[in-house]
């Protein structure tokens, strides 16, 4: 789990704790309304840009912070 | 700094969407002197803005307590009396709608045209018409979002004969909705149409999350359309300032005039910098004509002062145009209480600039309750600077606060008759004061409602009652009374305002408040007279009263006794009188003419 993806989490869906294993099914406050507001908010916070299949499929911290990884390496590449 | 100035010195170092969640959090935490405020939101699209929405509440001094509307649900909530917003029962609903809903009809497919869309007064008469339909069963009032034009699709070129483009066509629409709105009491427009044009118009809107889910605002710019509302909110909540305090050198003027005289000062169109200051004297006078009083404090020779305004005739700022003046070299503090005693007004209700630091400082130590501002570094900067301050921000504006100027004159002008040594009585005569009392109806009610809310020092009971409260007890039989005042000197509009209830042969005065502008011209004894004529005609045989004194109502601490009323009760709220009626009634002055009632048409509110 990247730094700040946690915090970030934290944040926009007023929770206490994140751990590695979590997902919208664990974190009841992880609506899929909620959903954007936090994705845009990670955007927002790693300067990446997300695809708008994916978003629906980013439902839990693993598939969030891959989804992070390889959008940071991209926007990384671009930067070149 | 205060744990609540804490969290918003950090939330602005970096205002992410995820800072206003840590924000939050925090505040919900924070014992903070905050005013509940219950909002409603009622969108046509996604709009999931209740966290950032509760911060910038917050920051005005409102702990917000929000009921977010289903999806495109705004139409029923509005209509049915037993939708979830009405059992929440909000102080303001906001509305926000997105032109690319499939009513209106206007996004990427409808290809930067406007052959095919509806045209602009009928979409905004069906908006009309449900607020008008909402407003007959509530008056709470409406902010109402204003449309911001899709920027997807202004790019092609096109020239249709009449057509025009959608920009246009939105703009059109807007002015419509301003228009409707205007014609609704209570509704106010939150302008969305120019944020979004001064952020970023193409980033106002994110075509994933419209594609993907409906949402019609980017998250991201919630911030900035969450301030607009908030401040709307505040102002609603809140009276605006009544008095600007200027200083004179690089304030309003660039230059000292000590050291380069009336002549040498810059203020005029001609070049820069004068030209910045012309400007930002125009948007002093403009604030003005909102009824916002002008005062000068300046640390500065009167004599030169009074040389600089009149021979310097080619200054936007006229001496008329400044109500008080206080132009020495004592300290500013000082200045700004006395201009607050003679004019009536409180410090809060103060705003106070000037271009040296040490001076606002001082003022802001000495008094912490006036709004002391530091001037930008650069004049270009001061229109901007001055439209920005929250503290002059008015949504309900009445005929009466735009004449606030002129009638302070008039006051001023009288003060000075009553000094030029006459005898009191035979200055009442000379001021041939004219009462005219009136029912309150639709077209007095507004001003009848802020007199209620706002009035400090002539104001018997303090009971501020809201449009709903009054409606039911004008529906229970009670009056409400509004009271005008002329004189030789000109109109003073709607000076007092009387709720009389009755029950079991009494007549009670439930609220009695009078303007601090016709204090001491014996016009509380006019209109108790005809109270108690009123009293008289619904065959009451006694008059009540109560007085409960705050901080600020001992101007009218003797009004029962010195009427004659009898004390019947003392406790710790404050007194209780009465007066039988068949023993007399109180005396009009002879030197005030009473105005038969005026019978109006629209009797009802």
């Amino acid at each position: 789990m990247q730094p700040g993806l946690a915090e970030v989490m934290k944040n926009v869906l007023d929770i206490d704790s994140v751990s590695a294993d979590d997902s919208m099914k664990t974190i009841p406050s992880w609506d899929s309304l909620r959903h954007l507001n936090l994705i845009m908010a990670l955007e927002e916070h790693f300067g990446v840009n997300f695809e708008p299949e994916e978003m629906p499929e980013l439902n839990s911290v693993r598939a969030l912070s891959e989804a992070i990884a390889k959008h940071s390496t991209e926007s990384e590449i671009k930067e070149r | 700094m205060s744990a609540l100035d804490e969290i918003f010195a950090e939330l602005d170092e970096k205002p992410t969407l995820s800072q206003y969640g840590a924000a939050e959090r925090k505040l919900r935490h924070l014992p903070a002197d905050l005013q509940p405020f219950r909002l409603a939101v009622l969108a046509n699209h996604t709009l999931d803005i209740g966290t950032v929405l509760a911060v910038e509440c917050a920051r005005r001094g409102l702990r917000l307590i929000s009921y977010v509307a289903g999806y495109d649900q705004y139409r029923q909530e509005l209509l049915d009396p037993n939708a979830g917003m009405s059992r929440f029962g909000p102080d303001v609903v906001f509305i926000s709608l997105h032109l690319e809903h499939s009513e209106f009809a206007v996004g990427p497919s409808t290809c930067g045209f406007t052959q095919n869309l509806p045209a602009a007064r009928t979409c905004v008469e069906k908006l009309g018409a449900l607020l008008s339909a909402y407003r007959k069963a509530s008056p709470t009032p409406i902010l109402l979002q204003n449309f911001v034009p899709p920027a997807a699709d202004m790019d092609s070129l096109l020239s249709i004969p009449d057509c025009s483009s959608v920009f246009d066509w939105v703009a059109e629409l807007n002015l419509a909705l301003r228009q409707m709105a205007s014609s609704v009491p209570e509704v106010y427009v939150i302008d969305a149409a120019r944020l979004a044009a001064r952020h970023n118009l193409a980033e106002w809107s994110d075509h994933r999350l419209w594609f993907l889910a409906k949402v019609g605002i980017s998250p991201k710019k919630f911030p900035l359309l969450a301030s607009e509302v908030a401040r709307s909110c505040a102002a609603l909540r809140r009276p605006g300032a009544k008095c600007l305090v200027l200083d004179l050198d690089n304030t309003i003027w660039s230059g000292v005039l000590g050291d380069v005289g009336p002549e040498g000062i810059q203020c005029t169109d001609e070049s820069y910098p004068g030209n910045a200051y012309a400007a930002f004297q125009r948007a002093l006078l403009a604030l003005r004509s909102r009824g916002i009083l002008l005062a000068v404090a300046s640390k500065n020779d009167v004599a030169l002062v009074d040389e600089a305004f009149s021979r310097r005739t080619d200054m936007v700022l006229r001496k008329e145009h400044i109500t008080d003046w206080e132009v020495h070299w004592e300290p500013k503090p000082e200045s700004l209480k006395r201009i607050a005693a003679r004019l009536n007004i409180g410090l809060d209700s103060m705003v106070f600039l000037d271009d040296n630091p040490a001076e606002v400082a001082l003022v802001r130590m000495a008094l912490p309750s006036v709004r002391a501002l530091q001037m930008p570094p650069r004049p270009e900067e001061f229109v901007e600077f001055l439209g920005r301050l929250p503290d002059f921000d008015q949504l309900r504006l009445s005929a009466e606060d735009m004449r606030r100027p002129e009638l302070y004159e008039l006051r001023k002008k009288q003060a000075d008759m009553a000094q030029a040594g006459t005898d009191l009585e035979t200055f009442y005569r000379s001021l041939k004061t004219v009462l005219t009392p009136e029912r309150a109806n639709g077209s007095n009610f507004d001003r009848t409602i802020q007199l209620i809310q706002k009035t400090n020092q002539f104001n018997l009971t303090t009971r501020r009652h809201d449009k709903s409260e009054l409606m039911k007890r004008l529906d229970q039989g009670s009056e409400l009374w509004a009271f005008r005042a002329r004189d030789v000197h000109g109109d003073h509009g709607i000076i007092a305002v009387a709720l009389l209830d009755f029950a079991g042969g009494s007549c009670r005065i439930d609220t009695l408040v009078m303007s601090c502008r016709v204090i001491g011209r014996t016009l509380e004894t006019a209109i108790l007279h005809f109270l108690e004529q009123r009293a008289g005609a619904r065959k009451s045989v006694r008059m009540l009263g109560e007085y409960f004194p705050t901080a600020k109502n001992e101007p009218c601490r003797d009004f029962y006794e010195r009427h004659s009323y009898v004390c019947t009760e003392k406790n710790d709220r404050g007194t209780s009188w009465s007066r039988s009626l068949e023993s007399g009634m109180t005396a009009n002055p002879e030197w005030i003419e009473i105005e038969e009632e005026v019978t109006t048409v629209c009797n009802r509110v």
